[in-house]
C-alpha cells in the first residue's frame, strides 16, 4: 500500500545546525563521535573501522557475473566464490592496514549510522586524504531509512602504499533532505543492518542478460 | 639412532624456527613482542642447558626434553591465535581483569613481569577455558607466566555467552596462586560450613541419599575437591562478570545437561550450582530493580529473571546443599579479596543506564552511543564510559525485551550490537587516553 507523501523541506543539503538538531533529537544517529570538531559546515567526518576485506592474491581470477549465476545453483560454489575472493582481516586500534597502489579494500566505518526516512546520505573522501591518492567510494549514496555501518570501498590511486589505522577520519558524510518522505514500505537495502562489509548480489534481477555458461 | 642429546639440540633449532614462524601473524599490538622475547629466552636457556648436560645424564636430558616439548606446544598454540576468530574487544577487557588479579596475587615487582595472555579459538561449545602454567614452571629463566584463553570458534560474536569465562578466571586464580589460601579460608570454609557438602564424608552421604551412589572414601575425597572448586569458581565468575554471568552460565550448562541433575565426578549437579548462584544474586541485590522497573523494560527484567529460574522449578530441596547464610558469607569473603583489585568486582549500574542501553538495542542500534545535547543555541557532546559488563547485561535484557514485545531481533543480531558496543567502548577509551593516531 502506498503511503502518503508530503513535502518536508526546500533545503537539499543539511547544514551543521540542522544536522546537530537532528542528532540531538535522536532520529538521526551517527555514533560514536568523539568531538564536535568532527561536524563540519555541511558534513560529518567518518572514521576507519576495525576490519577490512582485501582482495586475495590467490583467490578468483576475475569477476564474471555468469559465475555467480551458475554458483547460485550450488551452495558450495556460491559460498566458495565469495570467500575465495576476499580475505577478512581484523585489526585492533594502533594496528595498521597497508593499502597498496591499485588495491581494493572494503572497510567499515567505525560509526553506526541510522537515517530517518526524510534524509539521504552521501559519502565522499576527505579532501586531505584524496590528495594522498586515497579514493573512498564509488557507490556513495546511503538510502533513507538505512541502519548500519557504511562500507567504504577504498582504493589507492597513488604510487606508494598508504597506511591506515582504525579511528582515522578519512571520509565524510553529507545529509540531503528529500523533497518528499520516502515511503514507509520502501524495501530495505540488501546491506541494511550490516555490522561489517559484505559482498553484494551483482546478478540479482539481471539474470536474463547473463549467459548460463561460458 | 640419533643420540638424545643430539636430538634435543636439533629440536631446539626446530623450536626456534617455529617461534620465528609465529611472526607471520600479528597477534596483539602490545604483547606480540613480549611473547616472542619470552619464548626466545626460554629456547635459548634450554639450548644452553642441553649443551651443558652430560652425555650420560639421561635423567636431566629427559627433563629437558619434556620442557622443550612443552615449549613447542605453547608456541604452536600461540600460533593459533588470530584476532579474526574471537571478539577481541571482549578479550581485551577480560585480559585487563585477569592481569590485575594475577599482578596482585603474585606480588609481581613491576608491569614487565605481568602475565601474558594469548587468546585462541577452538571447536565445540565447551571450548571455553583458560589454561596456564604453574608459577614455578620456567620462572627461573623467564619473566612472564603465559596464559591461554580459549573461546569457542562458532561463538565468535556471541559476546553474551562469554561471561562464562569469569568462572575460568576463578580456576586460574585458585590454582597455583597465593590467592588460593585466602579463597579456601574466606570463601570455601564459610560456604561449606554446616551445609550438606561440608566435607568428603557428608558429600558421600549426600550422593548415597540423593543418587543412591556409593563411592569409596578416596574417590569421594577427590570428588569433594573438584566440586568445591567448581562452586568457588561459579561465585568468582558471578561477582566478577555481574548478572550476565547468570544467563550465560545457565544457557551454556543446559546444552550439556538440560534437566541439571546429572552426576559427575568432576562437576557438581548443575541444579545445586544454579540455586547457589540465585541466592548469591539475591544477596548482592542485583534483582532489586526488578520491582521498580516499569513498562516494556520492566517486563523484560522479569522475563530474564523468570527464565533463569526455570530450571529450578519443582527442584527437590536436597539440591539446596548450602545454608543461605553460608552463601552470603562466601560472597562477602570474595568481595573482601577482590575488592582491592581495580575493576575486578562488578558494580551494578543505575537503572537508567542499563535501561537506555537495552532500549537502544531493541531499536536496532548499538547500546553505547554518543549523545548530542542542545543547550540554547549551542550543542554539546557526551560519551559516557560504561562498564563492558553492563553492556552484556543490557544485551540479555534486550533479548528478553524483544521477546516480550515480539520484536524480530535475533539473539545473534543482539550479540553483534553488544560486540559493536564493546568496540565503541574500546575506541572511547583510546580517545580518552589521547593515544589515537588521528590528528584532531
Amino acid at each position: 500500500m502506498m503511503k502518503q507523501w508530503y513535502q518536508v523541506s526546500d533545503v537539499p543539503v543539511l547544514n551543521k545546525m540542522t544536522v546537530l538538531r537532528r542528532l540531538a533529537k535522536g532520529d538521526l544517529i551517527l555514533s560514536p563521535m568523539f568531538s564536535l570538531k568532527q561536524v563540519g559546515a555541511i558534513s560529518i567526518d567518518l572514521r576507519v573501522g576495525n576490519l577490512a576485506l582485501l582482495v586475495k592474491g590467490s583467490g578468483l581470477s576475475h569477476v564474471d557475473p555468469s559465475h555467480y549465476k551458475l554458483a547460485a545453483k550450488d551452495a558450495h560454489t556460491l559460498e566458495q566464490s565469495r570467500r575465495q575472493k576476499f580475505e577478512r582481516v581484523e585489526f585492533m586500534f594502533g594496528q595498521r592496514l597497508l593499502l597498496h597502489p591499485g588495491a581494493l579494500a572494503l572497510v567499515p566505518t567505525l560509526e553506526w549510522i541510522k537515517l530517518p526516512m526524510d534524509i539521504k546520505g552521501v559519502v565522499t573522501a576527505r579532501s586531505s586524504w584524496a590528495r594522498e591518492g586515497l579514493n573512498i567510494a564509488t557507490a556513495n549514496f546511503i538510502n533513507p531509512g538505512y541502519n548500519g555501518i557504511i562500507t567504504l570501498e577504498l582504493s589507492n590511486f597513488g604510487e606508494i602504499p598508504i597506511a591506515l589505522y582504525p579511528g582515522l577520519r578519512i571520509s565524510q558524510i553529507s545529509f540531503y533532505a528529500l523533497d518528499h518522505l520516502a515511503p514507509a514500505d520502501t524495501s530495505k537495502s540488501q546491506f541494511d543492518l550490516s555490522f561489517e562489509p559484505k559482498m553484494g548480489e551483482i546478478t540479482a534481477g539481471d539474470e536474463a542478460f547473463i549467459p548460463d555458461s561460458r | 639412532m640419533l643420540q638424545l642429546k643430539e636430538f634435543l639440540k636439533q629440536e631446539c633449532e626446530n623450536t626456534l624456527q617455529l617461534l620465528n614462524e609465529t611472526l607471520r601473524h600479528a597477534y596483539s599490538i602490545k604483547d606480540g613482542k613480549r611473547f616472542y622475547v619470552e619464548c626466545l629466552t626460554r629456547v635459548n636457556t634450554l639450548k644452553k642447558q642441553i649443551k651443558d648436560v652430560g652425555e650420560k645424564d639421561f635423567d636431566t636430558q629427559g627433563w629437558l626434553s619434556y620442557r622443550l616439548s612443552l615449549l613447542s606446544e605453547l608456541i604452536t598454540r600461540i600460533e593459533r591465535s588470530h584476532i579474526g576468530e574471537f571478539s577481541w574487544p571482549f578479550a581485551e577487557y577480560l585480559k585487563a581483569i585477569a592481569v590485575d588479579i594475577c599482578r596482585q596475587e603474585e606480588n609481581l615487582p613491576s608491569p614487565e613481569y605481568d602475565p601474558l595472555f594469548f587468546i585462541s579459538a577452538e571447536g565445540g561449545l565447551l571450548a571455553y577455558s583458560i589454561s596456564f602454567e604453574p608459577l614455578s614452571h620456567d620462572m627461573t629463566h623467564a619473566k612472564n607466566r603465559i596464559f591461554n584463553i580459549v573461546f569457542p570458534r562458532s561463538l565468535k560474536h556471541s559476546v553474551l555467552l562469554h561471561p562464562i569465562l569469569g568462572h575460568e578466571i576463578g580456576h586460574a586464580a585458585y590454582s597455583h596462586s597465593n590467592m588460593s589460601q585466602r579463597l579456601d579460608k574466606e570463601v570455601l570454609e564459610p560456604l561449606l560450613a554446616e551445609g550438606l557438602l561440608a566435607d568428603a564424608t557428608s558429600l558421600k552421604r549426600w550422593m548415597s541419599e540423593v543418587y543412591s551412589v556409593n563411592s569409596p572414601d578416596d574417590a569421594a575425597a577427590e570428588v569433594f575437591d573438584d566440586w568445591k572448586e567448581e562452586y568457588l569458581c561459579d561465585l568468582f565468575g558471578l561477582v566478577i562478570m555481574g548478572p550476565s554471568f547468570v544467563s550465560a552460565h545457565r544457557s551454556l550448562l543446559r546444552t550439556i545437561d538440560p534437566p541439571g541433575y546429572e552426576l559427575s565426578s568432576t562437576h557438581p549437579p548443575k541444579l545445586t550450582r544454579y540455586w547457589m548462584i540465585d541466592e548469591a544474586v539475591r544477596y548482592l541485590q542485583w534483582d532489586r530493580f526488578a520491582a521498580n522497573a516499569r513498562g516494556e523494560f520492566g517486563r523484560a527484567v522479569k522475563s530474564c529473571s523468570s527464565s533463569c529460574k526455570e530450571p529450578l522449578r519443582g527442584m527437590n530441596n536436597a539440591f539446596k546443599v548450602f545454608k543461605v547464610s553460608s552463601i552470603h558469607r562466601a560472597v562477602d569473603g570474595l568481595k573482601a579479596i577482590l575488592g582491592p583489585i581495580p575493576n575486578a568486582l562488578y558494580q551494578f549500574p543505575a537503572l537508567s543506564e542499563i535501561k537506555g542501553m537495552a532500549t537502544r538495542i531493541c531499536d536496532s542500534s548499538p547500546p553505547v552511543q554518543t549523545t548530542i545535547r542542545k543547550n540554547g543555541i549551542s550543542f554539546s557532546l557526551e560519551n559516557s564510559v560504561s562498564d563492558f559488563r553492563t553492556v552484556l547485561y543490557a544485551g540479555w535484557l534486550a533479548w528478553h525485551q524483544c521477546s516480550v514485545t515480539k520484536r524480530e531481533l535475533s539473539f545473534q543480531v543482539i550479540n553483534r550490537f553488544c560486540d559493536t558496543g564493546l568496540l565503541n567502548l574500546q575506541a572511547l577509551k583510546r580517545w580518552n587516553d589521547e593515544a589515537v593516531v588521528s590528528g584532531i
